[in-house]
């Protein structure tokens, strides 16, 4: 292994900056998984770990972050370390989220994941719809955020509290912007993105109410502005997660169904537009149906405890 | 069950009044949940699909967002400056010594907004371990905050992030007026820095203020008022375990004022909420407390129960010092059962125990409730040489003055061979309370 080899992982790329050798961390890991009564971490798979060839069970990242914690007197967390996956949707989470397939979607790749929060959730709104485990909060998994929460975040800025779209762009980014400052000590990023895009959305409402009208947006105004659009955010929710199952299909698929049900174009048009069959449209819009409706059911069906 | 085909539902979900065999269908669904669902999922994607706004939706989430490359740029930037920061600093957060002697405040290359985010951490990090060391790297975060090449609001945010951290190492090591200062000075900076994300910083503040109210006076609203205002912004912002952090001052400021039915609702939620999360920490401190609370509701038997919990769950974790003050509670819930010979016993061993962790105060309080049960014993022998041996420790002169003179009084009773319980509680309940009121003289009851 060179040094090269070990700028390759978050894991080498600390202990270069901070000097740390492998023997050393090892050896702490070891004493510390002793005192736990579990498993320790050989050199070997350690050094598998620093080059990225080796995976860590959860056990394993615990004991080597705490031993490069316990070395360098940094408080670093696992997600400095290790390419850990970010907490955003899945099948088992509890809080509705933008699929994490969305931007596979985009870039033309088949996704085939049950994405989106259990629909047994979605009264409780704000609180459900940040939450998240107390994981650590982590930037490595920013770009997700910013692509899939964002889309979530928009949403709610432009349908909740009615703000222009380019201001919303705006206003989400800056949040964004907002949360890499402070991401030192953010514990749920979710719940601290979504509060701090409608705190943003009414500082913005009461700004151009105050220059329209020359005098400030009152308390009892403000409250029902909030609460309005908190009303509107799980319609806008289930309106994301049916769009986010369409933005999955493949594109044929997508625009078979986009003829269909927003132009209702006929089969034939649909055949000519997309030099296919008539039966093959048919055949299309069947399967494609089914496979929305099944995707969406699975996202949206009541949690099961 | 036989249900339709789902082609068959599908084209009554899309249009009731044409499907075929629609009353057949129509009757199956009216009594079969799973296609009832079925179809209301179906009929709800349906008629989305027909709105313009709704594929505007979809076409939106197949186009990155349009400053996604200016976001990672930033990220990029301040991820780097992370790097350095570590780079230079990780070094120097191993000793106290080695951080001082770096007089990283002077370091014009470490007056970066990475290099504050830093040492607030590691102040943060070490703040139950070493608070003087604590408060050296809060303090050098502030200095370095004030140079730091940026906006005003950016500026301030670090000042203001500095200036909590240094509250937080205050409240640890006094004095609490120190604490309050800082706290106030965080508020203002948080207050100029930007208000769409002030709420957030100003409850974490809330929340600290709140520990420092409790650690001043007690029986004080305050704490109980700053608390609630700090739980009421966690739970919007979903930040679970500040609420729960938060919930536990309430709590323990409503045990303090009195008002112990409340305080074990409080805590009954706290209790309910740290299972949910799996806590187990705040959850053992949360039925510690409860324990209390029952006790001096005089549910013994749920103060028992609660405490045999919190002690398995401290165990789990390790912590000692918890333990045995728990094992000290027991005994004393023992002794308020009447049975006095098993709890003096039991007081007598967790005495020692708690010198042996170094615990000289709640030694001192221990040895008082075991000299107390063994007056009501009729069992006066050693007592007097045990409360001789009790030392209590106190930063401030004034306050071990005032203990001094307390504990005068139980020496002097006991040398007198007229010392009494009820002196001896007296005494015990003024030393308890006198961190919280330090200048206030013993006055023995009349």
């Amino acid at each position: 292994m060179t040094n090269g080899d070990a700028r390759r992982t978050p894991l080498g790329g600390i202990m270069e900056a901070l000097g740390l050798r492998a023997a050393d961390v090892v050896r702490a890991a070891d004493a510390i998984a002793k005192s736990l009564g579990i498993d320790s971490i050989s050199r070997r798979h350690f050094g598998r770990l620093l080059t990225g060839e080796g995976a860590a069970t959860e056990e394993k990242i615990f004991i080597v972050t705490a031993a490069v914690q316990e070395i360098s007197g940094v408080p670093i967390r696992a997600s400095d370390l290790f390419r850990l996956q970010p907490a955003v949707a899945g099948g088992t989470s509890a809080f509705p989220s933008l699929p994490s397939g969305v931007t596979d979607a985009a870039h033309g790749r088949k996704v085939s994941v049950p994405v989106f929060s259990p629909a047994g959730v979605l009264s409780r709104i704000w609180r459900v719809l940040v939450a998240e485990e107390s994981a650590p909060s982590t930037i490595d998994a920013f770009e997700t955020l910013y692509t899939e929460y964002g889309v979530l975040l928009r949403a709610i800025a432009i349908r909740g509290y009615h703000i222009p779209p380019d201001d919303a762009e705006e206003l989400v980014h800056d949040t964004f912007m907002a949360f890499l400052e402070r991401h030192t000590y953010i514990r749920n990023v979710k719940g601290w993105l979504s509060a701090t895009v409608r705190n943003r959305c009414m500082t913005y409402l009461r700004d151009r109410h105050d220059r329209r009208h020359n005098v400030p947006l009152t308390a009892n105004d403000g409250n029902a502005i909030d609460q309005a659009a908190q009303s509107n955010i799980e319609t806008c929710i289930r309106r994301l997660s049916a769009a986010a199952v369409f933005a999955q299909l493949g594109e044929k698929c997508r625009e078979t169904l986009r003829g269909h049900f927003l132009s209702e174009e006929s089969m034939d048009c649909i055949a000519d537009r997309l030099l296919i069959s008539r039966a093959y449209v048919e055949r299309l819009i069947s399967r494609c149906r089914r496979r929305a409706i099944e995707v969406y059911r699975q996202m949206v069906q009541p949690r099961r405890v | 069950m036989t249900h339709p085909a789902e082609i068959e539902l599908d084209a009554y979900a899309a249009d009731p009044a044409s499907a075929p065999g629609r009353a057949v269908i129509e009757a199956h669904v009216a009594q079969c949940g799973e296609c009832r669902e079925y179809v209301a999922r179906a009929g709800e994607l349906e008629s989305m699909a027909r709105d313009r706004s709704f594929w505007d939706d979809v076409d939106g989430l197949l186009v990155p967002p349009r400053r996604l490359d200016e976001a990672l740029g930033a990220k990029a930037a301040i991820e780097a400056d992370n790097l350095y920061a570590a780079r230079r600093l990780g070094p120097l957060l191993r000793t106290p010594l080695r951080f001082l002697d770096a007089d990283v405040a002077n370091d014009p290359a470490l007056r970066t907004p990475a290099a504050v985010r830093m040492l607030c951490g590691a102040a943060n990090a070490k703040l139950n371990q070493w608070p003087k060391f604590s408060l050296a790297l809060a303090t050098a975060a502030y200095k370095i905050a004030e140079h730091v090449e940026a906006p005003a609001p950016a500026r301030n945010l670090l000042r203001a992030i500095a200036r909590r951290e240094q509250a937080n190492a205050f409240r640890y090591l006094g004095p609490l007026t120190a604490a309050m200062k800082a706290l106030d000075d965080a508020t203002a900076l948080f207050e100029a820095s930007s208000p769409a994300e002030a709420p957030f910083e100003l409850a974490i503040v809330d929340y600290i203020r709140s520990v420092v109210l409790v650690q001043f006076d007690e029986t004080t609203e305050d704490a109980l008022h700053v608390s609630r205002r700090a739980i009421h912004v966690f739970r919007d912002y979903a930040d679970e375990s500040r609420e729960l952090s938060a919930r536990l001052v309430e709590a323990m400021s409503l045990h303090h004022l009195g008002r112990a039915t409340e305080a074990l609702a409080a805590l009954e939620i706290l209790i309910s909420e740290a299972r949910r999360l799996d806590q187990k920490l705040i959850l053992a401190h949360g039925l510690h407390n409860a324990a209390m609370a029952h006790t001096d509701l005089g549910l013994l038997d749920e103060a028992e129960r609660y405490n045999a919990e919190a002690v398995a769950l401290f165990d789990e974790f390790a912590v000692e010092t918890e333990k045995v003050v728990i094992a000290w509670d027991l005994a004393r819930i023992a002794v308020r059962r009447g049975d006095l010979a098993k709890g003096v016993a039991a007081l007598d061993l967790h005495r020692r125990e708690l010198l042996q962790l170094g615990l000289k105060n709640d030694h001192a309080l221990a040895t008082l409730d075991w000299a107390e049960g063994r007056l009501q014993l009729g069992q006066p022998e050693g007592v007097a040489e045990a409360c001789r041996e009790v030392m209590m420790e106190y930063e401030a002169e004034g306050m071990r003055q005032n203990a001094r003179v307390a504990l005068g009084y139980v020496h002097q009773a006991l040398a007198a061979k007229r010392a009494t319980p009820a002196l001896i509680r007296d005494v015990r309940g003024y030393l308890a309370r006198l961190p919280r009121r330090p200048n206030i003289p013993f006055m023995p009851a009349a």
